[in-house]
């Protein structure tokens, strides 16, 4: 009875007889915006004494009632009531503030509506408010109406964002993802427009700089060998192991002389596969340290990454930085599970090799060191990073 | 001011939309958009998913595999892509980039050179509190045991698959998944007997259960007491497993597999729709036997509306003595298979359906085997009409129709009765025309009760 009441007087606002003040102060505590706002009007219409004040300037009886929209350009359009609800932005101005019922009190909308795009959100609202419509209707009218072009198409996106009209933001967002789908990446730049603005090297520096430095591979060489001789006299006896922080300051010696240099292009696919596939050969004839060895086998794999990250680190860009930064944690995260296997004494050794290495290496360029100091604040050159691997150390843990 | 005429109008897009609309490609699509300009370069990482799937990328044996002189073509390692990484290294390179931003899907297919640790590794970072979706397909070389993690640190958790070689051990102390409405357990191993029913405890609101038991090499039981479940596909694969199901709430229930030991259904009172493709050991000697448990079976399915049985099932059904089906009295919907000729237990089976609606006959082509053609049905249509054919039946559709005797006969029956019949769709084999125009000769002799009726032949 109540329902059909309000519904009645909501289109034929004359008749409202029916209806009184308890139903109408009921109809204000709904969840739904859209009715509340309704009601909120017919009290205004037929309550006068409860009428607030914007709202009591322009009421008039009339079967169609407008909301008037000022678009950031200043242009004033006036559009019907239901369909200008439909926006959550506009329903929730229109409650609040009580603005969009006269042309003086328009409501403006945001910077990214502008006339055009207003009005195709505006059909858009326009048929999906109608109840009626089944869901497959809704999907063709879908179709048709996201064809335009890539430009428009962003407007939309924008537009409809600002209004906070999820729905139509859904189906925008899926059909610009549909537009870069299965294209290569020059034809999504030219699609969009987007300038080309990264070099070559970073550019191809997510996974293939990996390879490109001798020295690193040299390093990696060391450290597989290494590795595998401490593997097989760990094979001998039981050991325990302390905490060791040894790997993290190896992992700080890597960053000290990879300067992101000229890497060798030499192809180094081949080489880097042997290894690879002996260590896993390796791997499978010994299965009882199975789990360890992928320990060792994954902390390699990441510090070829953490290398090939800080090569190309010629352009000290904010993002080398920080992925650099974010990046050492993970790996010291697999080095406490690998240090907790290793005996003291090998680390001793392992770490002794590094450092002459490392020195090796440092006597050849310390140009290029000097060049390091000024632009990080990250890499010492010594080999007493502690401190600060430390630091990395204890928030890994604490992530975890 | 010179104003280009070529705006890059997506870049003007906050973040946040940039990444909703990566959302709908694939993670791989989405990490490619990172060379595209400097501003996307790490766009990508907003999007609150990941899926890593092996099979989005090309693999081609690394070279050293190459080179070998016995090239084993069932090889599980050494596959690269062909610019030389391994599927690890990028899944790697991925994780580390995003920078551990709010994860709320993840789904992991990897069925070659999976290795334990680099899964753990992966799953252990992925296990957040943000985290709604999460699905691993993999065939590790070791068990994988699932970290105790996921059971204590996923309040969020809505949908959970494990398919693949996966050690399910909850710890007693588990928080549970107060959220998880989806649950597919595939091909996994349970660490105790009582592990699988304290997984269960877990998911107080579950909805949709899908499992499928392997061979245990033990007895175990699977008591399925979950008074929300709307949902549950059933494969059993195991010979020694039992089933308990209670479930007031089962909408749907599926179940393949064997029957060998008693399923126990109690509490299906809401069923709509049931499935079923019950397999026969063939070497099974005791039919009768097999056929009576399935007849237990489908007498606990009394009450649904829809009833699909395959080929299997009912050859089951032929081999039970007395066979004496209950009634259906809501059955509206009723899909039935079967081999090469019509089962002897479709009139009855269609006497105790008196609401029946549509009525659909499936040949099932990948029967093994060959019996010879059946004389026609012995069937007393004269004597007891069933009452569906009479009232309620509106669709009939048979596929692999073959024109045979009691095919045709059935049909006849059929036209006969149907006073308020439709729609009778016959798809047939690919037979010759002479065949097709004998058949649709002999189909348009018969009398038809309906006036309505019409007859679709492809």
């Amino acid at each position: 009875m109540f329902w059909k009441a309000l519904k009645k007087s909501l289109y034929h606002p004359n008749k409202v007889k029916s209806l009184n003040k308890g139903h109408l102060l009921f109809a204000l505590s709904l969840p739904c915006f859209y009715w509340r706002c309704k009601v909120q009007f017919l009290i205004n219409l037929h309550c006068p004494c409860q009428m607030s004040e914007g709202a009591m300037a322009v009421v008039k009886p009339e079967m169609k009632s407008y909301i008037w929209l000022q678009t950031a350009d200043g242009s004033i359009q006036q559009v019907e009531e239901e369909v200008a609800m439909f926006c959550p932005m506009i329903c929730r101005e229109v409650i609040q503030t009580g603005t969009g019922s006269s042309k003086n009190y328009a409501i403006s909308l945001p910077q990214r509506v502008n006339p055009a795009i207003l009005g195709l959100i505006l059909d858009y609202c326009r048929f999906h408010q109608v109840p009626g419509r089944s869901n497959k209707e809704r999907k063709t009218f879908d179709e048709k109406f996201i064809r335009m072009d890539t430009k428009r198409l962003c407007e939309l996106t924008s537009a409809a964002d600002s209004l906070q009209l999820k729905p139509l933001v859904d189906l925008t967002s899926r059909a610009l993802a549909r537009i870069i789908e299965g294209k290569t990446p020059e034809e999504i730049r030219e699609t969009f427009h987007l300038p080309d603005d990264l070099t070559e090297e970073e550019k191809l520096e997510p996974l293939r700089n990996i390879t490109d430095d001798p020295r690193i591979r040299l390093l990696n060489r060391l450290y597989a060998r290494k590795r595998k001789e401490l593997k097989e006299r760990e094979k001998l006896k039981n050991v325990e192991v302390e905490e060791e922080r040894v790997d993290d300051r190896s992992v700080d010696d890597l960053l000290s002389f990879i300067n992101g240099g000229d890497g060798d292009t030499k192809g180094t696919r081949t080489n880097k596969n042997k290894k690879k596939n002996r260590r896993r050969k390796d791997q499978s004839k010994d299965s009882c340290l199975n789990n360890e060895m992928h320990d060792l086998h994954s902390a390699c794999h990441d510090g070829e990454g953490n290398n090939g990250l800080l090569a190309s680190a010629s352009t000290s860009s904010k993002l080398q930085d920080s992925a650099a930064v974010t990046f050492s944690p993970k790996l010291d995260f697999d080095d406490v599970d690998i240090d907790d296997d290793l005996d003291p004494a090998m680390k001793e050794e392992l770490d002794r090799e590094v450092e002459d290495f490392a020195r090796r290496l440092n006597s050849v360029w310390p140009e290029r060191m000097q060049e390091l100091f000024q632009g990080r604040k990250l890499v010492p050159i010594n080999l007493n990073g502690n401190s600060s691997m430390s630091r990395y150390t204890s928030t890994s843990l604490d992530q975890r | 001011m010179v104003r280009n005429k070529k705006r890059d109008r997506i870049s003007n897009l906050p973040d946040h939309l940039v990444s909703h609309i990566l959302s709908f490609l694939t993670t791989k699509e989405a990490v490619a958009t990172s060379i595209l300009s400097s501003r996307w370069k790490t766009l990508w990482t907003l999007v609150p998913s990941l899926d890593l799937d092996e099979d989005e990328f090309e693999w081609i044996l690394s070279d050293e595999k190459q080179n070998r002189k016995k090239k084993k073509w069932d090889d599980w390692d050494g596959w690269v892509c062909p610019s030389g990484f391994t599927f690890v290294q990028i899944v790697s390179k991925i994780w580390a980039l995003r920078n551990a931003y709010p994860l709320q899907k993840f789904y992991l297919n990897l069925l070659y050179d999976c290795d334990t640790i680099h899964v753990d590794k992966w799953v252990s970072t992925a296990i957040t509190s943000d985290l709604e979706e999460l699905t691993l397909n993999i065939c590790p070389n070791l068990p994988f045991d699932i970290p105790s993690t996921l059971f204590n640190y996923c309040k969020t958790l809505v949908d959970l698959r494990l398919y693949g070689n996966i050690i399910v051990d909850p710890p007693p102390s588990s928080l549970g998944f107060p959220s998880l409405k989806i649950l597919h357990l595939l091909g996994v191993q349970y660490a105790n007997h009582d592990s699988f029913s304290r997984f269960l405890t877990c998911c107080p609101i579950l909805e949709y259960l899908c499992l499928e038991v392997i061979e245990m090499g033990e007895e175990c039981n699977f008591i399925i007491t979950l008074p929300t479940l709307k949902r549950l596909d059933f494969n059993m694969q195991d010979f020694l497993s039992r089933l308990e199901i209670n479930a007031p709430a089962l909408q749907y229930l599926e179940f393949v597999g064997f029957l060998h030991k008693v399923v126990l259904l109690e509490n299906l009172s809401n069923l709509v729709q049931a499935v079923l493709f019950v397999s026969h050991d063939s070497e099974e000697n005791d039919n009768e036997d097999y056929g009576n448990r399935v007849m237990d079976f489908i007498r606990a399915l009394y009450n649904v509306k829809s009833l699909h049985l395959d080929s299997f099932t009912t050859e089951c059904l032929c081999n039970v003595p007395e066979f004496d089906p209950p009634m259906f009295h809501n059955l509206a919907f009723f899909n039935f298979g079967f081999h090469s000729s019509i089962p002897h237990v479709l009139p009855l089976l269609l006497q105790r359906a008196p609401q029946l609606a549509v009525l659909t006959l499936n040949r099932d082509k990948s029967h093994l085997h060959s019996t010879s053609e059946q004389e026609s049905l012995k069937w007393n249509f004269y004597e007891y009409v069933p009452k569906c054919l009479s009232s309620h039946l509106t669709a009939f559709q048979f596929k692999g129709f073959k024109g045979q005797k009691d095919e045709l006969e059935l049909i006849g029956h059929i036209l006969q009765m149907a006073r308020i019949l439709k729609t009778m769709t016959l798809s047939s084999d690919p037979s010759t025309e002479k065949e097709k125009i004998r058949v649709l000769k002999e189909l348009v002799m018969f009398p038809r009760h309906s006036s309505t009726c019409q007859i679709t032949f492809h």
